[in-house]
């Protein structure tokens, strides 16, 4: 499975939405990520992608859409392999 | 179906010889020096200026601050030692919350998230205690729902513009530093939220009148009004939209922190009420000789051996730089409704004198339901527990 198609089996299956929503929709316009599942789904993409989030670099749009939510993990795992 | 479990659940954590020794001087130092009720002092606001200086001089706020900044650079469990230290000295449980308030929630964004320019600026005379810290976010319709907060701020020429109200700000009419949030005007939720420092003086800024609250009398508490405050540039903390991501940082730390004095707090109560129970007699038995005592005794160690075993978690896995969210809910919970209920049965153990205010009894009870709401109510940790299931 692709990094995109398991976000949003995790958002469908965990988080719990219903509704259809588009890779560039935001989750929070539509209700989807609210402040207490926004950790829980960061706690999820930090042991399912094996990286390390500093939460002084993150701001909130990182996690906004399933497109820059992909884009987020894919630079952090490469910071991570530049600094091994 | 049985799943595999991917890790040890119960830590192997103690403190190191020398992290007790702090611990121990900690104690000593609270008891000797940060009484609630020493003679002479009418005043709660002189009162508290005089315990804050001797916490200042101790070098308190200095705890988390790495050495580069003059500060002490003490690791987590070494914190976490000398603030169960405290709570276990010292029964001005209002004086340790403005304390941890000060650290967790004002020097420590500021060392995570700002700039080398408000490091310099602040960090000094914070750590020396001379500027006082206060955190303001919770608003009239923003309490649990932390979020949905109204004050707003807008870009201007002069600076960034804030508008609103805030409530329920731990240290405000005391404090010289505010961290406040707000969001930018037009936004919803939590995108758009940014974090400020804002001084005490800056133009459009008051602090309200102390509100009387019903416990941790020492620890000062009223609104912030921000009527069309201007806070200059260089005071936005962390990046515009960073506001979420400062304050769970903050919460984390700030949580962690309160559950060790409360321990120390526990252990300081269940002390005394041993004490009364071996030396009071009614019918001519000791009271402790009474099933009915002994076994709320008993209970109360129950609460506090576990409440310690949470506590020890959370600190385990903050030093081995797991993420805490989950733990430290479970132990916030956990600890807070055990120091009420075992602040409940102390009041039981010493029937009448309980009631009576000059025994002090009475006072941890009030002290102690404070903790229920502050840094996340219990109904709000419950709710991320169970949202993490």
């Amino acid at each position: 499975m692709d990094m995109k198609s398991i976000i949003r089996k995790y958002i469908r299956e965990e988080i719990g939405s219903r509704e259809n929503f588009s890779d560039d929709e935001s989750l929070y316009d539509n209700g989807i990520l609210d402040s207490l599942k926004m950790i829980q789904f960061m706690l999820f993409l930090q042991s399912q992608f094996d990286i390390v989030m500093d939460p002084s670099l993150m701001t909130v749009e990182d996690f906004e859409t399933v497109d820059r939510i992909e884009a987020f993990v894919q630079n952090s795992k490469k910071a991570g392999s530049a600094n091994v | 179906m049985c799943r595999t479990v991917k890790r040890q659940v119960v830590p192997m954590f103690e403190y190191s010889e020398e992290q007790l020794e702090k611990k121990r001087l900690a104690c000593s130092f609270a008891e000797s020096k940060l009484s609630s009720h020493p003679s002479g002092f009418a005043n709660k606001s002189e009162l508290f200026r005089l315990l804050w200086e001797r916490c200042s001089e101790f070098g308190l706020f200095m705890l988390p601050v790495p050495v580069g900044f003059g500060g002490l650079e003490e690791d987590i469990a070494g914190i976490a030692a000398i603030m169960e230290g405290l709570g276990e000295g010292s029964d001005s449980v209002g004086v340790l919350f403005s304390v941890n308030v000060h650290i967790w929630a004002c020097i420590l964004p500021i060392l995570h998230y700002g700039s080398e320019q408000q490091k310099g600026r602040y960090l000094g005379e914070m750590m020396e205690g001379i500027r006082i810290g206060a955190h303001a976010i919770s608003e009239d319709n923003a309490g649990s729902d932390v979020w949905n907060l109204e004050a707003t701020y807008e870009e201007t020429e002069e600076g960034y513009c804030l508008q609103g109200i805030k409530n329920y700000v731990t240290n405000a009419p005391d404090a010289d530093v505010y961290i406040v949030y707000a969001r930018q005007k037009g936004t919803k939720g939590f995108k758009g939220v940014s974090c400020f420092i804002v001084e005490k003086g800056m133009k459009g800024f008051t602090a309200g009148k102390p509100i009387e609250k019903m416990g941790m009398e020492l620890s000062s508490m009223s609104s912030i009004y921000l009527n069309g405050c201007i806070v200059p540039k260089p005071n936005l903390l962390g990046k515009p939209g960073q506001g979420m991501n400062i304050f769970n940082t903050t919460m984390e730390y700030e949580r962690t922190f309160l559950l060790t004095f409360q321990v120390g707090m526990m252990e300081r109560q269940l002390r005394r009420c041993v004490g009364f129970a071996k030396k009071r007699e009614q019918f001519k038995k000791r009271i402790i000789d009474f099933q009915s005592v002994s076994n709320r005794l008993a209970d109360m160690k129950v609460r506090l051996e576990a409440s310690r075993l949470f506590m020890y978690k959370v600190i385990h896995e903050k030093q081995q730089g797991k993420n805490i969210y989950l733990s430290s809910s479970i132990a916030k919970l956990f600890i807070s409704e055990s120091l009420v209920q075992n602040s409940m049965n102390a009041m039981e153990i010493h029937g009448a004198c309980g009631y009576i205010r000059e025994y002090g009894i009475e006072e941890a009870l009030r002290d102690s339901m404070g903790s229920i709401f502050y840094s996340g109510t219990s109904d709000i940790q419950r709710n991320i527990i169970a949202g993490m299931l």
